[in-house]
């Protein structure tokens, strides 16, 4: 029980509330954390109908990626003063599979999740991210406000 | 953090690993417990209840003794079947030898509200609860108990699988 603990970071309030969480949790159980950042790539080209050329793609998707490593590095140094080990991933894709896909990857035994993160047009309170996560995980996942 | 933790239990084999879950992180914390049932009256989605299973169950090994022959339920066993959920909690309790610990029943036809309405009442820091619990349409996915405790509750959530 809360050996590793995997918390997914997105920049917004309730993540971070979620980050602190897991510290406390982490302090109490002596657990590892992994805190993983999913940037989903630019793609919204095609949706626009708009003939974005390679290069303009390319621009969008690393300039996300720094904003992925800016985040990252913050809560690098949030977790500063953490006595056990802390892990950083930075993923792209789809934001709940790659979240879910980490936790099994990194062999996470619970998920400590902001109820809702950065999309405006999520479901009425809780995020889309948060609910398919807290739906399909196998692992029992905490639900920060 | 988490001085004061709310288990809701509905008698499914799930909330009672909750309790477990919940038992577990409240010893490493040193927290409350206050485990909760919510009693919905005439509940059809119920249709598949492990309260009147163990129920059954307690009758045909009665009738195999012949102690009963055809004698109607007495109060006593009306009242069983609703409250065994709280009972196999106490048992468990006893077992895992956890102290700080509350059973509470409350009778509603609403239990996600009912249940969002006691953590506020009996102070919670958080609330654990299993995926999904009795009802019917709940098994395929996050149940309908837990999916609307988790949009209204005011702390953190813990969903056990």
């Amino acid at each position: 029980m809360f050996k590793k603990i995997l918390v997914p970071l997105d920049g917004s309030e309730t993540s971070w509330h979620a980050l602190e969480q897991a510290i406390v949790l982490g302090n109490k159980f002596d657990s590892e954390l992994v805190v993983v950042n999913v940037i989903q790539p630019y793609n919204n080209a095609a949706l626009l109908a708009v003939p974005f050329d390679y290069a303009t793609i390319n621009q969008g998707n690393s300039e996300l990626e720094k904003i992925g490593d800016k985040v990252l590095g913050m809560a690098k140094e949030k977790v500063s003063a953490y006595a056990k080990g802390v892990e950083f991933i930075l993923e792209v894709g789809h934001p709940s599979e790659r979240i879910l896909s980490v936790a099994k990857k990194t062999g996470c035994d619970a998920i400590v999740i902001g109820s809702r993160g950065l999309s405006g047009i999520a479901e009425f309170l809780l995020g889309s991210v948060s609910s398919k996560v807290s739906q399909y995980s196998t692992i029992p996942v905490l639900i920060v406000k | 953090m988490l001085n004061r933790i709310l288990v809701s239990i509905d008698g499914s084999p799930l909330s009672f690993k909750a309790l477990d879950f919940a038992m577990g992180l409240g010893k490493a914390c040193g927290s409350e417990i206050i485990v909760l049932h919510v009693a919905v009256p005439f509940d059809l989605s119920k249709l598949h209840s492990y309260e009147m299973e163990k129920l059954e169950d307690d009758i045909t090994e009665r009738l195999k003794k012949k102690e009963t022959a055809k004698e109607e339920l007495t109060e006593g066993e009306k009242a069983k079947a609703g409250s065994s959920a709280l009972e196999v909690a106490k048992k468990k309790a006893v077992e895992a030898g956890y102290k700080t610990i509350e059973f509470k029943e409350v009778v509603d036809t609403e239990p996600a509200k009912t249940i969002v309405k006691q953590a506020t009442i009996m102070m919670a820091e958080a609330i654990v609860m299993g995926t999904s619990g009795l009802g019917l349409m709940s098994a395929a996915l996050l149940g309908s108990v837990s999916a609307k405790v988790v949009t209204n509750a005011q702390c953190p959530v813990i969903i056990v699988k």
